[in-house]
């Protein structure tokens, strides 16, 4: 049989027919194509690329003869998720063994065996299923040009997931590496819910000038039925105003569950809550034990395997499970998701619902479950923008300078490089099209020197340039160290969660675990556990008895509403201020909605709502633009950065998806500054300085520089089991953040840090937009009795920013007059040797917790 | 000269062990009456052990240490200075970027003497060069009622100040207002257990604690030129 036949016959053979999308992608590859394959999840995507990929690749060759060769590495294919990767690789070898029984196919990620490895590096198979991670590594090896050398087609799994992010950054910059090798390469994407798709396209095969035919966009068979239901609470006025957890609706997710004749997805949006609906559920049903199970990506993979391969033989009830089952290849007998919260976005939305009923024309059932009254809002407003099909967009980071000196590191160690020879190959990326000379320059200096001045930085060299004009590595250990590192744009310093028995539980941010004393609790993988020791990244624990109170964790890393579903929601709501409400999502919220109005107002078309309250804890000033969190916290910082300008004063800063709050310990009339404050700037650049202005007097920029230091590899890596003596090289970012500013103001990370902040978290340009179009409403202002049911998930809010220029010896005196005043009488007694050894000393002194323990464990 | 001299108008004064003692604002702590002077993790090299293992860290944290001992040295009559331990953050430091620098810094004090306690990163770093005329002890370093250690500890009818733990308290107040300053902490003396006195890292390059400190202990928090009781007197 000849190739062009093949993946037909294939399909044929099983009874199966091609659909005109993976005919249109076969064509595609047929003549050199690369392309963006953009359907709905479990549409077939997977096999319209790789059989047409063995189809393209296997053309020419004389098919059936015995004891052909195995080719050297031809085909990569890259996923987001390394959990996915073994289940990508068992999806592609089915059609392998029949068509391509001389291939060899393997696995490369952080969790292949050493062995695996091992028999990898004497040769790599033909077929090799990587993370962007791991295909940074292949790179960073010195005979990384002449293992790929024959490298014929990258595919890149999910790349909706990747396209927004600084892991797709090194994904460009890895793509762009390769072709340089082999301009013949070809690229293909594989998408599902995402908007703006020539730009996706664009970005996938990069700008630099191909030998290759234009690519292509193939959009695949059209979206699948989505249904979508709310859970709706018993009464509105009992259901909380705020919150994020929803246990409160616990009964009826129950009954839902109970009702599906198939296995569910509870999908929640925090680890944290995962664990305790897990917790819940089975308390609410002792019987359901062994039928339910929990899955997140802090879980040992070994558990969350199992937990997989359970759902697939049909053997759980429910899973209740984070973004770490938002993907993947299988056809998961899945009959419902329940999305616990809101889902933040559209496209993401469509994702989840797409893993019930994820096989080709079964409709897919999500039900929404609102953690409080405001999400029955919200819930309305998702289906509505389903339905309009305004779907979010994603775009690539611009010229982030730490992903950049990461990558150039690794080419350095990959056999090294000449900056004029890699300088065009950078800019052939959509995300460094336009890096600027200046900027170049400076990585460059960065890698070599530590800066432009030899002087600021004695004795530290990365990369060093040979006798040849070759940048290289030539230090050893620092070679190690930076592939140790190369993990690290996915998280945080994570640290091993084991028994003291030995038996490990997974993993969790270095982090949380620091602000844990020894004998405290916490939710781990469906276990109460308590904390016994730390040691060289590995936290040890045991089971503790249940009726202990565990620590609350991982507040953070909130995602922002989407600006898609924030303009569905105004609707909802303009809808509502007209006395409209439809749906019964709407309905169920009309009593709520008419507290609102009666103790301040909706926020109508046309007109900005705010409101002021004196609270015990100071002056409070709400607003509710309904731009998004992202957009609120740029807008209050200016805020509060323009009225500590008219009088200094510090502020307390929340926002919420809704709207924002300012608060300040000191008298401020509102009412009269806030017209005058919120006077859009005279343009884009006087608001991008008064926004670096505000900048520096808050922790944003700070917090946003430890996410650029861990990937510039200025905050080291520790791993378990690693050496102790590494141990001396760590410093949190913040030290760095403050050596930095002291030290070397003009370091460019620290630039970037400041412009990332601008760009992804105040995001400038819409927020002079938003200004904009806030002075042309109409401001409506509401002095407050109580805080409204719109204000008051803001008075709660925990995470806050902080904004003041106060100088900083007068703050220390408020604060310290506030401690006096609120201290009581007495208080704790001198501790003895025994609690201050406990609490000071050596985690590892084990006697002394013991009798501290059984007090406890009452 | 009295006994208070040199005392700055923001230092705050406590008794100890039956030893009055000046807690300043420079993260050091002053006895007048032995004219001694403690300072505790001050890490000296740590920025260039990083940048030996490659990782930037601008220069010039040395120099702001060595500057900040000068000025403290200038303001008191002290005739006795004792490291409490980490004077050296690791064997990397034990190089000519930082000797020759730290040797000039002798000079200028050469009538001095000098005690360092061996701190968990000195046994790691390895003893400072012989000519820099320190006194190499362990703990506890005896000084009259009062006993010099890196690590905390109580020892009964003695007085222990220490570092190592780089104590950091954090402030809360009126329209949630937060503030992390670095601290001193104190186990009030008493005659049966004796009592414990924390130091602040002294370091440029050192970073505070996110251990909450043990209830009980009273704190002293170090902000702009002063330090602030915290848990009355």
């Amino acid at each position: 049989m000849s190739a062009p036949g093949l993946a037909q016959a294939w399909l044929a053979r099983r009874g199966w027919q091609a659909f005109d999308f993976q005919r249109e992608v076969w064509a595609a590859m047929a003549e050199g194509r690369s392309g963006l394959l953009h359907s709905s999840t479990g549409s077939g995507k997977t096999l319209a690329v790789w059989l047409g990929a063995l189809q393209a690749l296997l053309a020419g060759e004389e098919a059936g003869t015995p004891d052909r060769e195995a080719p050297p590495l031809s085909v990569l294919w890259v996923t987001p998720m390394r959990a996915l990767a073994a289940d990508t690789l068992r999806a592609l070898r089915e059609p392998l063994a029949e068509l391509a029984p001389h291939w060899r196919s393997g696995l490369r990620s952080s969790d292949t065996a050493a062995r695996e490895r091992a028999a990898q590096d004497r040769r790599l198979p033909s077929l090799l299923v990587t993370t962007p991670e791991s295909l940074s590594l292949l790179l960073a090896r010195a005979e990384a040009p002449r293992l790929l050398a024959r490298l014929r087609l990258v595919v890149v799994d999910e790349w909706h997931e990747l396209l927004g992010n600084k892991r797709g950054v090194q994904t460009q910059l890895a793509l762009a590496r390769l072709r340089r090798w082999n301009p013949g390469l070809m690229s293909w994407g594989l998408s599902a819910t995402l908007g703006e798709l020539p730009q996706a396209l664009q970005t996938l095969v990069g700008l630099g000038p191909s030998t290759a035919p234009p690519p292509v966009l193939v959009r695949g068979a059209s979206d699948k039925r989505i249904e979508i239901d709310t859970l709706l609470p018993a009464t509105v006025e009992r259901f909380p105003w705020v919150g994020h957890l929803g246990l409160r609706m616990l009964p009826q997710v129950v009954a839902a569950i109970e009702a599906t004749p198939g296995s569910c997805l509870v999908f929640t949006n925090m680890r944290s809550q995962a664990e305790l609906w897990y917790q819940a559920l089975l308390e609410a049903r002792p019987d359901w034990a062994g039928q339910i199970a929990l899955h997140h990506g802090s879980l040992d993979h070994g558990l969350r395997d199992w937990v997989e391969q359970a759902l697939k033989a049909g053997q759980l009830k429910a899973a209740v499970c984070t973004s770490s089952l938002d993907l993947g290849v299988d056809f998961l007998p899945v009959d419902r998701v329940l999305q616990i919260g809101s889902c933040k976005g559209v496209a993401r939305l469509l994702q989840r619902a797409g893993r019930a009923g994820h096989a080709p024309g079964r409709a897919a059932h999500i039900i929404l479950v609102p953690t409080h009254s405001l999400e029955l809002v919200e819930a309305a407003a998702a289906r509505a923008a389903v339905a309009r099909g305004q779907i979010e967009a994603r775009q690539s980071p611009q010229a982030p300078l730490d992903v950049l000196v990461q990558h150039l590191v690794t080419v350095a160690l990959g056999g090294g490089f000449r900056p004029e020879d890699l300088l065009p190959e950078l800019r052939s990326t959509v995300a460094y099209a336009a890096l600027g000379e200046a900027d170049w320059q400076w990585c460059l200096d960065f890698v070599r020197q530590g800066g432009p001045s030899l002087a600021a930085y004695p004795d530290y060299h990365r990369v060093q340039v040979d006798e040849h004009g070759l940048w290289r590595v030539p230090d050893a250990r620092l070679a190690r160290r930076h592939r140790a590192n190369i993990g690290t744009i996915v998280s945080e310093a994570a640290m091993q969660v084991r028994y003291l028995g030995g038996a490990s539980l997974g993993s969790v941010e270095e982090g949380f675990i620091a602000r844990l004393r020894p004998g405290d609790c916490f939710l781990f993988g469906g276990r109460l556990l308590e904390l016994q020791r730390v040691e060289q990244m590995t936290a040890y624990v045991r089971k503790a008895a249940s009726g202990r109170p565990a620590v609350p964790r991982w507040m953070g890393g909130r995602m922002a509403l989407s600006s898609t579903l924030s303009e569905a929601l105004q609707q909802q709501l303009g809808e509502a201020a007209a006395g409209r409400f439809e749906g019964p999502e709407m309905r169920c919220a009309q009593p709520l909605l008419a507290l609102q109005q009666r103790w301040s107002a909706l926020p109508a078309p046309g007109e900005l709502l705010a409101e002021t309250l004196r609270s015990r804890e100071g002056w409070h000033l709400f607003l509710y633009p309904f731009g998004g969190r992202t957009l609120h916290l740029g807008l209050a910082g200016l805020l509060a950065w323009r009225a500590a300008r008219e009088s200094p004063d510090s502020f307390s800063l929340a926002v919420n998806d809704y709207g924002l709050e300012l608060l300040s310990a000191q008298p401020r009339d509102w009412a009269a500054c806030l017209p005058r404050l919120l006077q859009p700037a005279v343009g884009r650049d006087a608001l991008a300085a008064e926004l670096l202005d505000s900048l520096n007097a808050s922790e944003l920029a700070r917090r946003r520089f430890r996410e650029i230091a861990r990937i510039a590899g200025l905050v080291f890596q520790s791993h378990p089991g690693e050496q102790r003596s590494s141990r001396q090289l760590q410093a949190s970012s913040s030290l760095f953040y403050e050596v930095f500013s002291q030290y070397d103001p003009e370091n460019r990370l620290l630039g970037q840090a400041r412009s990332e902040l601008l760009r992804e978290e105040l995001a400038l340009e819409p927020l002079q937009a938003l200004l904009q179009s806030l002075s042309a409403r109409r401001l409506c202002l509401q002095a407050l009795e109580r805080a409204t049911p719109l204000a008051f998930p803001l008075m709660v809010e925990r995470l806050r920013e902080r904004l003041s220029n106060e100088p900083l010896a007068q703050r220390i005196a408020r604060l310290v007059a506030d401690l006096e005043q609120a201290a009581g009488e007495g208080g704790a007694p001198a501790p003895d040797a025994a609690t201050l050894m406990q609490a000071l000393g050596p985690q590892a002194a084990a006697p002394v917790r013991t009798p501290r323990r059984r007090r406890s464990a009452r | 000269m009295k006994a208070d001299a040199g005392m700055g108008p923001c230092d705050l004064a406590l008794d100890f062990a039956g030893e009055r003692l000046h807690l300043l604002p420079e993260r050091a702590l002053w006895w007048p009456q032995a004219r001694c002077l403690f300072v505790a993790d001050v890490h000296l090299g740590k920025a260039a052990s990083f940048r030996a293992a490659g990782q930037p860290v601008p220069s010039g944290t040395t120099a702001d240490n060595l500057r900040r001992l000068d000025q403290l040295l200038q303001r008191l009559p002290a005739q006795r200075l004792v490291v409490l331990g980490d004077f050296l953050h690791a064997r990397a430091a034990q190089q000519a970027a930082l000797m020759q620098p730290l040797r000039q810094w002798r000079a200028r004090h050469a009538a001095l003497a000098i005690a360092l306690v061996r701190g968990n990163h000195d046994e790691h770093a390895g003893d400072p060069p012989a000519d820099l005329g320190l006194q190499i002890v362990d703990e506890p370093h005896a000084l009259g009622p009062l006993r010099a250690c890196h690590h905390p500890q109580l020892l009964p009818g003695l007085g222990v100040l220490c570092g190592h733990v780089h104590p950091a308290v954090r402030l809360q107040g009126l329209g949630r207002e937060r503030l992390r300053l670095p601290c001193f902490a104190l186990r009030p003396f008493t005659a049966e257990q004796g009592g414990l006195l924390l130091l602040p890292a002294f370091g440029a390059f050192t970073g505070a604690s996110l251990r909450p400190l043990p209830p009980g202990l009273r704190r002293y928090a170090v902000g702009t030129d002063r330090v602030w009781a915290l848990d009355g007197r």
